[in-house]
């Protein structure tokens, strides 16, 4: 998850997994293998060994 | 005077393009729109760090803002292109500024790659506008590409150095007929009004606002400069003349 191994202690949602951090999903991407991932999908699509996970969200920034 | 830049579709009335990093905090920066009535914002994509609980900055950005995400991270044009489809899908809307920089020292922009992306990018029917290094023929090719205006660097991003690049960025304005945003380096607002002088579209500052001892004082102070330099480039300004030539009559005297 964003360039860092994590373990799962049970099998998660992309939902459940950005929940149980206590983040705020509203302006959250996320990005499953390469692939974008809508919100409206995350409730479905359950985590594997393996995967490559990027959640990510706008910060303040101009250039560079 | 009505006198508006359309870039994309979009009219805009407010010719200050604001950066939204380096404000002390996220209220500063929403202030400083609200003042100013800055209506294109760029912002950032990262990584969440899940150990700093930090403030959204989405949550400070006025609605009516129109955003403008950059690609900063972006090494090459494949990186450019994956923000800006991850930007796309988070809800920014549909203009990206590309900027493809792999030089850490000058942050100087690869004018190359940029082309690549803004090709890829513009097909896939985002608002093209590309930080680039004021070349001609670079900034032909990024119009070809499809840019929808092209943004050149007055001098390395965060310096507030000025116009460093000024006879290449006049040629820019003179030949290329795309809205000229001077983007990066802009120091003072002196600097602001003699891009706009020139002609340049817009301008994007970020650090010399955000960075100032008052960031609200110099915002309002930028608004000014990029006003009366837009003013004064369309008021056409008088010739330069090596000699003086009076300004009073020079008959009826007093002697």
């Amino acid at each position: 998850m964003n360039g860092k191994e994590k373990f799962l202690e049970a099998s998660r949602t992309i939902k459940e997994y950005i929940a149980l951090r206590n983040w705020d999903s509203a302006s959250v991407v996320v990005e499953l293998n390469s692939e974008i991932i809508g919100q409206e999908h995350w409730t479905n699509i359950v985590l594997r060994d393996n995967d490559q996970l990027e959640i990510l969200r706008f910060v303040g920034g101009g250039s560079a | 005077m009505k006198d508006s830049l359309i870039i994309g579709g979009t009219t805009l009335e407010n010719r200050l393009f604001l950066g939204t990093g380096k404000f002390s905090h996220h209220a500063l920066m929403a202030e400083v729109i609200r003042h100013t009535g800055v209506q294109v914002v760029t912002v950032a994509l990262r990584r969440i760090d899940f150990t700093a609980q930090e403030e959204n900055v989405m949550q400070h950005v006025p609605r009516e803002c129109l955003l403008m995400p950059n690609t900063s991270g972006a090494r090459n044009a494949e990186e450019a292109v994956r923000i800006a489809r991850i930007a796309r899908a988070a809800g920014a809307g549909n203009w990206i500024k590309i900027e493809v920089i792999s030089d850490q020292h000058y942050l100087l922009p690869d004018n190359f790659e940029t082309i690549k992306a803004t090709e890829i990018l513009a097909q896939e029917g985002f608002v093209v506008l590309p930080y680039m290094n004021p070349d001609l023929m670079a900034a032909k090719r990024l119009k070809e590409a499809g840019a929808a205006a092209v943004m050149p660097l007055g001098a390395p991003i965060g310096s507030n150095r000025g116009l460093q690049t000024k006879e290449m960025i006049r040629i820019l304005i003179d030949t290329i007929d795309l809205p000229i945003i001077v983007d990066a380096g802009l120091g003072r607002p002196s600097q602001a009004a003699e891009a706009m002088e020139m002609g340049a579209a817009a301008v994007l500052v970020n650090t010399a606002v955000a960075t100032a001892n008052d960031p609200l004082l110099m915002a309002v102070a930028f608004n000014h400069a990029v006003k009366a330099g837009r003013l004064a480039y369309l008021a056409g300004p008088a010739a330069a003349k090596q000699t003086a030539e009076a300004s009073s009559p020079l008959t009826g005297f007093l002697r």
